[in-house]
């Protein structure tokens, strides 16, 4: 488990034991289902019920909506995100950009305290549409033991990641190029996000968050690499920030050091 | 400026599923996922491309695109769900 000093707090996160109360409780799911009506077309929110509906079936522990849809700032590349803590069920053949992540009670707890910001993400930002009691016991272990995601884990993937995207510019796949750098670059900004103790939004809101740190440079090719056509030179020159910033390469020995 | 790649879409897919075998062979499980995804991606836009069906650049749009080449009778076999399922795989590896 990870604890940090600065742990950021927003209006509207109770980073404390807030949760507990049920009457805050159920204002917050409330506050959740209406956000979510909100932010999704009729389709969307037609899927939606959809997986609600399957979840039920197999007896899942709960289920969000998270993700870009969640904070109500979707691109053209968005999917639409779920996280189910439950049992895996069909999701094949819905609509090409529904992406439901699934994991079970146990795995839960696991990444929850391991550090892993995606469940976290979920916990802060999503809109929670099921619960038998985990999310909540989960945001109250956040707000209690203040759990920080873990940012080493983020540094440390991004060579991995900056090799496959190196392989396919030398391929010259240009498409595939960009996806890759569109995928590391969005690590290597959360990464300097929490190391920053700041948590990271939706992919569209982070070059904004790295602006506020002082990163422009990343958050202007992450911002190319979301929105643009660059070419396989603009992907290369990409790529080349995570060689050049001095918190990348700080973040990267420390993630690699044993401690 | 629109910046396209210097090769076919066909002879991506022929690359990526070269690449994924030699991964298999070497033990890199991880870039073999990979590497499958954007070769079975860069078939179906390949054969959609020629029928007029729209991609772009959402890998959702590419999975529902080979459920209609399927639907339509250009393909034998609905390649939409392998792809739903590869892009989920290649993410999770991270």
């Amino acid at each position: 488990m990870r604890t940090v000093a600065k742990h950021p707090q927003t209006a509207w996160q109770r980073l404390d034991d807030t949760w507990s109360d049920d009457r805050v409780w159920s204002a917050k799911l409330a506050a959740d289902r209406l956000r979510a009506a909100q932010n999704q077309t009729l389709t969307q929110r037609e899927i939606t019920s959809e997986i609600v509906r399957r979840a039920g079936e197999s007896e899942a522990h709960a289920v969000a909506l998270t993700g870009s849809t969640a904070r109500n700032c979707r691109t053209d590349i968005s999917d639409l995100d779920y996280h189910v803590v439950g049992p895996r069920f069909k999701t094949s053949d819905l609509a090409g950009d529904v992406d439901v992540h699934f994991v079970d009670a146990t795995g839960f707890w696991v990444r929850l305290h391991a550090g892993d910001d995606f469940v976290q993400w979920t916990l802060r930002f999503g809109c929670i549409l099921v619960d038998d009691g985990i999310f909540r016991a989960g945001l109250r272990a956040v707000g209690t033991e203040l759990i920080w995601p873990d940012a080493g884990a983020k540094f440390r993937r991004l060579t991995e990641m900056q090799r496959l995207a190196e392989q396919l510019v030398k391929m010259a796949d240009r498409d595939a190029a960009q996806d890759q750098l569109r995928a590391t670059l969005t690590s290597l900004a959360r990464a300097l996000l929490l190391d920053n103790g700041i948590f990271p939004l939706a992919r569209e809101e982070l070059p904004g968050q790295l602006r506020s740190i002082g990163h422009g440079l990343v958050a202007g090719a992450l911002t190319v690499a979301i929105h643009g056509q660059p070419s396989l030179s603009d992907i290369r020159a990409g790529l080349c920030l995570l060689d050049d910033a001095d918190q990348v390469q700080v973040g990267k020995r420390r993630a690699s050091t044993p401690t | 400026m629109l910046f396209v790649s210097p090769k076919t879409k066909r002879q991506l897919a022929r690359e990526h599923c070269e690449s994924a075998r030699r991964d298999l062979e070497e033990g890199r499980e991880k870039d073999a996922i990979s590497a499958l995804f954007y070769a079975a991606e860069a078939a179906v836009v390949a054969i959609a491309d020629c029928h007029d069906i729209e991609t772009r650049k959402h890998h959702g749009r590419k999975a529902d695109a080979a459920t209609e080449l399927y639907e339509r009778g250009l393909l034998s076999d609905d390649f939409g769900p392998l792809l739903r399922e590869l892009n989920r795989a290649r993410k999770d590896i991270w």
